[in-house]
């Protein structure tokens, strides 16, 4: 049966869609005209309709490849990885794929856009079997492996894969990436950061590569953690959790292994996990931190960058969940919440000491 | 800005205060009706569109204000808005993006709730939704692919997005439950725009 009468939002919705799908004849277009002057409530709806349409987009970036993990077989090496260039990532496979996958990657670099300053690109190498995955400045990307784990990427991150029969090789090169591990006992699951590896059989734990430290939480299962030279000296699948100088972590720890220093192994509750790992949602959380050590996560996020210009204002605590890629809301929420101004200066966000801005 | 950023600035500073402010207004605005709860979201993303962004420097904010001028237009033309109203959304913490507790596992949800509303689509509407969002095939595209007339890939389309709005609209924060309960329609919509 056919309804008689839409309601303004799924007329809207209706409109949104078509307006969306760009076909839209002059006809049409006089005729949403004159349906968005009739009544201010449509204008409204539709605006509305527009904007969930255009938020939508964000699922996609966390939708991995579905149920086509990247066969290795069919990538090709593209040489010249410039995430600056427009039409730069887009990898070139052949067959009927070919334009569904260049497609997600412009759809991704698209989403990448919708920060004002974000805009990297993904793009994918094959090279002597390792596959190399990169996300861009502002970017989550999901990558689904032949084995069935996933690996969520977080900004600016870049991994290599090898998979072979008898272990899951990664090394995180840069970055911060989670992994939910396939549980496959014959070929255990390594992360290598630096000199630190981490061992998994089926679980889930993210790993983070500093200048200083790496720092592994554990959401899942259990984790073993070694230096890279002890982990290679363990052969495949040892229950080597007795061993000197293997730490094990189990869900809710997280551990940071500094250099030079033994690995400090401490609980972590699981909402704080989450909130560390808001970035899963293209979101930064904070409890707390300091303003500086916020920008800090933020700027990660953008290539447009924020400066605190005073260190009292740097110091201050900063509370709340922020879109990673919305540098300019980040920076108004928090000169709004601190009485501070935020000025914008070229490349860079000034925040200074200030008046509360008014809004009337 | 042009207008397919303009809808990425809404999508990115309004939206993701819509339903806290819902749920606000449901639970303060008794006498108000889902209906009346939509239209007044309606016009007030009718202002918001108008406004220059450039000078909004807290969507959330300046969702809020937008509200108070709409609701006390609503009084002054005696519309059921109780006083006290708008008193307290005088007395809400409009400068602060902090969000309370709700809101901030809210925020956490949000995209969860959105994969589950997508999941729960009927098969051949979330397939084509998928195709045309994720894949980001061409509304043609998608058609050829399915088999489907390009009209019946908008039809699918406009109900994903519909029931995606409709169900964010009506979400509750956690904190909110208690008070979730339907307020009554009032039965004289047809009134809308004569006054």
């Amino acid at each position: 049966m056919t309804r008689i009468m839409e309601t303004i939002s799924e007329l809207a919705a209706r409109w949104a869609v078509r307006a969306d799908g760009g076909a839209i004849g002059p006809d049409e277009q006089r005729e949403l005209e004159t349906w968005l002057a009739a009544d201010s409530r449509h204008r409204g709806a539709y605006v509305r309709a527009r904007a969930q349409w255009v938020d939508l987009d964000r699922l996609a970036a966390l939708h991995g490849p579905a149920g086509e993990p990247p066969a290795a077989s069919s990538m090709v090496e593209e040489p010249v990885p410039d995430p600056t260039a427009a039409n730069a990532g887009v990898t070139v496979k052949p067959g009927a794929t070919a334009a569904a996958l260049s497609r997600r990657q412009l759809l991704a670099a698209g989403i990448a856009a919708v920060g004002v300053f974000g805009g990297g690109l993904s793009w994918m190498i094959l090279r002597e079997g390792r596959e190399r995955y990169a996300s861009g400045i502002g970017e989550v990307r999901r990558i689904a492996l032949e084995d069935g784990s996933t690996l969520l990427l977080n900004t600016a991150s870049k991994v290599t894969v090898r998979l072979t029969k008898k272990q899951r090789d990664i090394r995180l090169v840069r970055g911060e990436a989670l992994f939910d591990v396939a549980h496959d006992k014959s070929r255990p699951f390594i992360v290598q950061a630096n000199d630190t590896a981490v061992r998994a059989v089926g679980t889930a734990f993210a790993v983070r590569l500093e200048a200083a430290q790496v720092d592994v939480t554990v959401t899942e299962g259990v984790v073993e953690v070694a230096d890279s030279k002890t982990m290679a000296g363990l052969g495949p699948a040892t229950p080597a959790t007795s061993r000197p100088g293997v730490k094990r972590v189990v869900a809710h720890e997280r551990v940071v292994i500094a250099r030079a220093r033994a690995p400090d192994v401490k609980p972590i509750a699981p909402a704080e996990a989450d909130r560390q790992l808001a970035w899963r949602e293209g979101l930064v959380s904070f409890d707390g931190e300091s303003l500086q050590a916020a920008v800090a996560e933020i700027n990660r996020h953008n290539r447009r960058q924020i400066v605190i210009d005073d260190p009292v204002l740097a110091a201050m605590p900063i509370v709340g969940v922020f879109r990673a890629i919305d540098l300019e809301g980040f920076s108004a929420a928090a000169a709004a919440a601190l009485k501070a101004r935020a000025i914008p200066d070229g490349d860079v966000i000034r925040l200074q000491p200030g008046a509360v801005p008014t809004l009337n | 800005m042009d207008d397919p950023a303009r809808y990425r600035w809404i999508a990115a500073n309004i939206l993701p205060h819509e339903s806290e402010l819902r749920g606000w207004l449901r639970r303060r605005l008794c006498a108000f009706g889902d209906n009346d709860v939509d239209d007044l979201v309606q016009e007030a993303f009718a202002r918001i569109w108008a406004a220059d962004f450039a000078t909004i420097r807290n969507g959330r904010a300046y969702l809020y204000a937008t509200v108070r001028h709409l609701l006390a237009e609503y009084a002054r033309r005696s519309r059921i808005v109780p006083i006290e109203l708008l008193g307290e959304i005088d007395s809400l913490n409009l400068i602060s993006d902090e969000p309370g507790p709700e809101r901030r596992v809210g925020a956490r949800q949000e995209l969860d709730r959105l994969r589950v509303i997508v999941a729960a689509l009927p098969a051949q509407c979330r397939r084509v939704f998928e195709l045309r969002k994720f894949e980001g095939l061409s509304q043609r595209d998608v058609a050829a692919r399915m088999g489907l007339s390009e009209k019946t890939v908008e039809n699918h389309l406009t109900r994903a997005l519909a029931r995606i709005g409709a169900t964010l609209a009506t979400l509750t924060p956690a904190a909110e439950l208690t008070h979730s309960e339907p307020s009554a329609r009032r039965a004289d919509d047809a009134d809308h725009g004569n006054d």
